[in-house]
């Protein structure tokens, strides 16, 4: 008799033990499966913010995979080619409040520069990088790959990186 | 073996093993569970850098204690601002008592020439661990802090980059955490004297900068000749020994007593405090004690000088130990 309550109890036990880790498992399915957007009952805006947000996820994931230089060089790609997409606006915006204050207090002044000063199509080499504290500098050469030869520009762009995909930057002003 | 045979035996083993089975199943399941989770994770990735201000740039084994991390950091942010404000008297009285008397000797205008020199105008800065030695029974964290303008806010525009540092020192004193500036890494009493008929040699103190010693010695003549310790006439006429070799002083030095004579000076030798050489002695290789000294230079013939070192009265070396 005393060895069939002790039966009994094991087997509650083990049952309760089964039960929530079945339990466990179907949290974190419907969790993970809860992260996957359903676009069916979006409007067009909802859709366009969710997938911007899912390529701001994957942009986060490829940088933190990569090394310092390669993310401060994505950075600068980055509004190298909103520049270069005269998406003047985007490309402000990436630029160090107190840079802007100095040089480009109104987005109208930006965008004059970098229409003027930019080349059209723009190749860019960076030659050297260096971090002094949470600043990162870098050294490039910006030219026109259809332009002159003679037409480089000689650049300096200075990056601060608060997160992965949020950063700061500004540039020697030529 | 019929069916029924085989479904009794099948039936007994799960009877005779019920608890193994048991066991292992709840294993199996708790091991299942597990990975289901770990696969369902979501890793948030993260920004990787080089940077680790409170690691030692010279041993990367070595690190600031967590405890003092946070206190230092506030200590050279408000030192900084001092300076960036030219509220000079402020960043001076949160020096030690040493940094202030040897380094500065006791004068904020000769604090403020430094800060000067280092800060022109306001700067950003950033700082890093470069070395942890210790002193006695002392642990000395040595951090080198970059002063450069708000690179960010000018974007390098009609500049180019440039910075000036200086090593802050720190350690756990009577005060509790004490703080050095202008390189200046720690005083020590010597208080050494080494002597006989014709000199005395007294070694004061040392001043530890980061790459500097400098030695207060104290020379008396005790005879009625000149005494020559040093002119630049003789090869390593003052030495400092470490244990694998010698360094001779950063400035050529000039030590001729007259009769009698007593004379402090302050040599200085280059030496980093961070080589893992410990200072053993000075040595004064050639001493001269002469009737006649005429100098040395172009102006004085090579032959007079000569013959006034064959004719010395005595030659001799001395040693003086300076090891802590």
């Amino acid at each position: 008799m005393r060895i069939r309550k002790k039966d009994r109890v094991l087997t509650i036990f083990a049952a309760i033990f089964i039960i929530l880790f079945i339990a466990l498992i179907v949290i974190s399915v419907i969790s993970s499966r809860g992260k996957k957007v359903d676009y069916s009952n979006m409007t067009d805006e909802e859709i366009s913010t969710a997938i911007k947000e899912e390529i701001d996820e994957m942009k986060k994931n490829d940088l933190g995979g990569m090394g310092e230089r390669d993310r401060m060089e994505y950075y600068v790609g980055s509004f190298i080619t909103a520049v270069e997409n005269k998406k003047y606006e985007e490309a402000y915006e990436m630029l160090y409040s107190d840079f802007r204050k100095n040089y480009f207090p109104t987005f109208s002044d930006f965008e004059n520069y970098a229409k003027t000063k930019f080349p059209t199509m723009i190749s860019v080499e960076h030659t050297n990088f260096e971090r002094n504290g949470e600043v990162y500098v870098l050294w490039s050469t910006l030219s026109n790959p259809m332009g002159d030869k003679n037409s480089s520009i000689e650049m300096n762009f200075i990056i601060k990186e608060n997160d992965l995909n949020d950063f700061d930057l500004s540039f020697k002003v030529f | 073996m019929n069916f029924t045979e085989l479904r009794l035996k099948v039936r007994h083993f799960f009877r005779r093993n019920k608890k193994i089975l048991l066991i292992i199943f709840i294993i199996w399941i708790a091991i299942f569970s597990v990975n289901m989770m770990l696969k369902n994770r979501r890793s948030v990735p993260k920004a990787t850098t080089t940077a680790d201000i409170h690691t030692s740039v010279i041993d990367s084994s070595a690190s600031t204690p967590t405890s003092l991390q946070k206190l230092i950091e506030d200590l050279i942010d408000e030192y900084v601002g001092y300076c960036n404000e030219g509220n000079y008297q402020k960043a001076f009285n949160m020096l030690s008592e040493e940094c202030r008397k040897y380094e500065f000797h006791d004068d904020v205008t000769e604090f403020m020439d430094h800060v000067l020199v280092k800060m022109p105008t306001p700067k950003t800065y950033s700082i890093q661990d470069y070395s942890n030695v210790k002193y006695g029974n002392k642990r000395l964290y040595i951090y080198e802090i970059k002063y450069t303008d708000d690179l960010l806010a000018t974007g390098l525009t009609n500049s180019t980059y440039a910075y000036t540092s200086e090593k802050l020192t720190f350690y756990n004193g009577d005060n509790g955490l004490e703080m050095g500036a202008g390189n200046f890494i720690y005083y020590s009493d010597i208080k050494n004297i080494s002597e006989n008929e014709y000199l005395k040699i007294d070694v004061t103190h040392k001043v530890v900068n980061y790459s500097i010693e400098t030695y207060e010695v104290k020379f008396t003549n005790r005879s009625n000749y000149t005494v020559v310790v040093a002119d630049g006439e003789e090869a390593n006429e003052s030495i400092l020994v470490l244990p694998n070799e010698i360094r001779n002083p950063s400035d050529i030095m000039s030590i001729v007593l007259a009769p009698n004579e007593e004379k402090t000076l302050q040599i200085v030798y280059p030496k980093f405090v961070d080589d893992g050489d410990t200072s053993q002695s000075l040595v004064f290789s050639s001493v001269r004690v002469m009737e006649n000294y005429s100098g040395v230079g172009d102006e004085v013939p090579e032959e007079t000088i000569q013959s006034e070192i064959d004719n010395a009265i005595a030659k001799f070396s001395m040693e003086v130990s300076v090891a802590e």
